[in-house]
C-alpha cells in the first residue's frame, strides 16, 4: 500500500485527500488508517 | 493515523499484516468494533415503494428485515422472533401485513408490534406482556438520497455528518438527475472465498488493477476501456472517515460503451453538470465506497453492492443494478443487460475480480 505515498495532499476544492496521480493507493491508507482506528476502540469520527 | 492492535496497520508507511485478512480472532474483533458501530448501507428506498414492501439483509452478520409499515415509515428489525430467536422471515423480498415465525407462530405487524402468540390465554394464561416483545430495532436509521442505512450503535454520530463530504461523491452517482435512482431487477447474492476488506478496498481505490486484471474484457470492447479522447486525469479521492473515490477526468467518458446509453449519458450531461455544480468541471467519480462495506459503480456497469462479512474468509455479496428514474425504457433496459453481463456473477469482470481476490487473501500460516 505505499504506491503515491508523500504525493497525496488534502485538496479544499475537492474536500477530500487527493492522489496527485490518478492511480495511486491513497485510499488503501486511508481505508486501514480508519479500520485501526476503529479497531483500537477510537470514538467514532466525523 | 492509529495503530492497530498489536500494530497490524501502519498506514503511514503503507504496511498492512496478512493476518487481518484471515484471522478468526480478527475477524470477532471486527465484528464488535467495526459493524456493530459503522453506518451501514441497508437498501435503496425504490425496493420497497409501497405499504409492507420487505427486503431481508444483514449489518455484519445480523439479520435485518427492512420494511415499510402500513403508514408509510421505513423500519429496520433484527430478522429474529423475540421468543426464541428463530430467523423471522426467510424471503428474500416481498410484501407483508405481518410475519409469523415457523417455529411456536409468534407473529408481527409490518411495524414490528407482536400482535399474535398461539397459545396466549391457555399456556400463557393471558399474562405474557406483548408489548415488551415487540421485534428489536437497529439504534439507528436514516436515509441519504434514497439510500438507507442504519447502525447498532446509539451513540453514533448522525449520517450525514457520518458520510461528510463524501455526500457530494454519492450524488454523482444517485442524485445527478430529477427525480434520482431506481433499482431495477432482483438482488445478485453469492459468495466469493475472500476477507470483505479485499473487494470493499478495490472499490474504493483501487484503479491500479483495472487495465491488468480486466485487460482482456477491455481489449475485445466490453468495457469502457481508454477512450481515444481520455484525458488521463482523474485521481483517488479520500476521507479520514475511511471513504473514497476513484475518478476520470471531467470530460472523460468511461459510460457502459452501448450505443443507447451513450447516447442518453451526452443528452443529460448538461443538466448533471449543472446539479452538481462546480466541483463537477474538476473530476468525475465513477467507482467508490462508503466505508465500510458499500460500493458502487458507474463505469461499465452500473451496480451497488454491499460486501456482507461471512467470516475471515468469506464474504456474500449482494449487488443491485440502478438507472436514473426517469431515464427512458431502452436506456434502463440496455443498462440492466450491459450491468449484468459486466459485473455480477456471470459478468466478465466480476470474474476477473473474483478470481484474484481469494488468491490474493489467502496466506500460509507461517508467512504474515
Amino acid at each position: 500500500m505505499q504506491m503515491g505515498l508523500g504525493h497525496e495532499s488534502f485538496d479544499e476544492d475537492l474536500m477530500a485527500y487527493a492522489s496527485d496521480f490518478r492511480i495511486s493507493e491513497s485510499f488503501h491508507r486511508r481505508f486501514y488508517g480508519r479500520w485501526a482506528e476503529l479497531m483500537a476502540g477510537r470514538p467514532s469520527r466525523i | 493515523m492509529a495503530e492497530a492492535p498489536e500494530g497490524l496497520v501502519d498506514a503511514e508507511r503503507g504496511l498492512v499484516s496478512r493476518r487481518i485478512f484471515v484471522e478468526p480472532d480478527i475477524y470477532r474483533q471486527e465484528m464488535e468494533n467495526i459493524f456493530a458501530r459503522c453506518w451501514l448501507f441497508l437498501c435503496h428506498e425504490s425496493q420497497i415503494p409501497r405499504p409492507g414492501d420487505f427486503i431481508t439483509t444483514s449489518m455484519g452478520e445480523d439479520p435485518v428485515l427492512v420494511v415499510r409499515d402500513d403508514g408509510g415509515r421505513v423500519n429496520a428489525f433484527l430478522n429474529v422472533c423475540r421468543h426464541r430467536g428463530n430467523r423471522l422471515c426467510r424471503a428474500e423480498d416481498g410484501n407483508a401485513s405481518s410475519f409469523t415465525c415457523s417455529y411456536h407462530g409468534w407473529s408481527y405487524g409490518n411495524d414490528g408490534k407482536l400482535v399474535a402468540v398461539p397459545n396466549l390465554e391457555d399456556a400463557y394464561y393471558r399474562e405474557l406482556e406483548q408489548g415488551r416483545w415487540g421485534l428489536m430495532p437497529v439504534a439507528q436509521m436514516d436515509s441519504y438520497k434514497g439510500l438507507v442505512f442504519a447502525t447498532f450503535d446509539p451513540s453514533a454520530p448522525p449520517l450525514v455528518d457520518y458520510l461528510g463530504e463524501m455526500t457530494w461523491y454519492l450524488d454523482n452517482f444517485f442524485d445527478r438527475c430529477e427525480g434520482g435512482i431506481e433499482v431495477v431487477g432482483g438482488v445478485h447474492r453469492w459468495n466469493i472465498g475472500c476477507n470483505w476488506k479485499f473487494p470493499s478496498e478495490s472499490f474504493g481505490g483501487d484503479n491500479y488493477h483495472t487495465m491488468w486484471t480486466h485487460l482482456s474484457a477491455i481489449r475485445v470492447g466490453i468495457g469502457a476501456g481508454v477512450s481515444p479522447a481520455s484525458t488521463g486525469g482523474g485521481n483517488v479521492v479520500s476521507s479520514a472517515g475511511g471513504h473514497g473515490f476513484q475518478t476520470i477526468g471531467p470530460s472523460d467518458v468511461k459510460d457502459p460503451p452501448v450505443p443507447e446509453i451513450l447516447e442518453y449519458e451526452a443528452f443529460i450531461l448538461p443538466e448533471v453538470k449543472k446539479r452538481l455544480g462546480p466541483r463537477r468541471e474538476l473530476l468525475n467519480p465513477i467507482v467508490g465506497t462508503i466505508f465500510p462495506n458499500f460500493s458502487m459503480l458507474r463505469a461499465t456497469s452500473h451496480t451497488f453492492r454491499v460486501w456482507q462479512p461471512r467470516g475471515p474468509e468469506q464474504v456474500e455479496v449482494q449487488a443491485y443494478v440502478f438507472v436514473d428514474a426517469n431515464a427512458p425504457e431502452h436506456v434502463k433496459e440496455a443498462t440492466r443487460l450491459m450491468s449484468i453481463r459486466s459485473f455480477g456473477p456471470a459478468g466478465t469482470f466480476e470474474q476477473d475480480d473474483m478470481d484474484n481476490a481469494p488468491a490474493a487473501g489467502r496466506c500460509p500460516g507461517t508467512w504474515s
